[in-house]
């Protein structure tokens, strides 16, 4: 099982949070789960875009 | 271990993404939006336009985007039903803006023949990519519990039907849905995001009431000016540590009680557990 990070790189720790403490980071380190990060685009200009944080299985 | 395909989603809805929504209309763009993401997520069935089970009459073509599952009618007096279970019922929609040119259109929604609502798919001056397509889902009241046929009739113009679904179906995933949060740019006075933080909240009400496993965490009732890196835009370290210590929180209270062993893992019933600190917490039921 993994957290599996949907979203832009605002949310993703690629703007504003630091490295690895993304609430997505975090989040996931509280179920001791992996983080799989997948940023929409490369910037911050995702149109409605929204962050979605699924656990799930492979 | 057994889990959901997916057990938990979290959905955030902020910072620059929150700014894009500046009418009326275009809030309700949001609310639609969002709803269409919550019915994605919460519910497991759904009866697409294009289904054996999705009954038509008059004009109906396919949609253009490649993500859609349904169709289209600018044929009035056209109809599509299906019968579905449940107390309300979902319509999925593609709105439409045509580069600023629609083609405005209603449709009547009706429960066992009975009037209950109507819906457009006018999509104009909304916030999205291409300006062209963008998917959104609106709620309908319905009568008691049971089993109904739900239609949806073209009055005038273009209408868009992706799927009906009904309420009375199994649990889909466990959303933790995080009201908007803002920027604190000078031209930015977070009547905004409060706005459409208040279109969240309703939407959690409304999907709490359908019976889903959806819950509100008001991530933006704690943010301040504090909470911002230098751009006065993007949530610094310290704010998204308290989005994950309250999305948390927020799970561990939505559990039922925790059943405490020793055992890391197991399955019983098809319920799926997993083990977090030494204790056994369900992780859906």
């Amino acid at each position: 099982m993994f957290a599996e990070f949907w979203g832009d790189s605002t949310v993703v720790g690629q703007v504003g949070p630091s490295a690895g403490k993304s609430f997505a980071s975090l989040l996931a380190s509280k179920f001791g789960l992996p983080v799989r990060m997948n940023a929409a685009n490369g910037s911050c200009s995702a149109d409605q875009a929204i962050a979605i944080l699924v656990f799930r299985t492979d | 271990m057994s889990f959901a395909p997916t057990s938990i989603s979290v959905i955030l809805e902020g910072v620059n993404d929150t700014q894009r929504y500046f009418t009326p209309a275009q809030h309700a763009y949001f609310k639609g939006f969002y709803a269409e993401l919550l019915s994605r997520l919460s519910y497991l069935s759904r009866v697409s336009c294009r289904d054996a089970g999705m009954v038509k009459t008059g004009a109906w073509a396919n949609t253009q985007p490649g993500w859609s599952e349904g169709c289209s009618s600018n044929t009035a007096g056209s109809t599509a039903s299906a019968v579905l279970k449940g107390r309300t019922f979902l319509v999925g929609t593609t709105l439409q803006d045509y580069f600023g040119s629609p083609v405005p259109g209603v449709a009547e929604v009706r429960v066992d023949g009975d009037l209950v609502g109507a819906y457009s798919s006018n999509g104009q001056g909304m916030p999205t990519a291409h300006n062209t397509f963008a998917p959104a889902a609106f709620r309908f009241p319905g009568k008691e519990e049971g089993e109904y046929t739900v239609e949806v009739k073209v009055i005038s113009g273009f209408i868009y039907l992706e799927y009906l679904l009904g309420s009375e179906q199994p649990q889909g995933e466990k959303i933790f849905a995080l009201t908007p949060t803002r920027t604190y740019q000078p031209s930015d006075n977070g009547a905004m995001s409060t706005a459409l933080g208040i279109i969240v909240k309703q939407l959690v009400l409304d999907f709490q009431a359908d019976g889903r496993d959806v819950h509100l965490v008001d991530v933006a009732a704690k943010q301040t000016p504090a909470h911002v890196t230098a751009d006065l835009i993007h949530l610094n370290d310290a704010f998204n540590k308290i989005i994950a210590d309250d999305v948390f929180a927020a799970y561990m209270s939505a559990l039922p009680p925790p059943v405490f062993t020793e055992t890391i893992c197991y399955e019983s019933e098809g319920k799926g557990y997993m083990g977090i600190g030494g204790r056994m917490v369900q992780v859906y039921p």
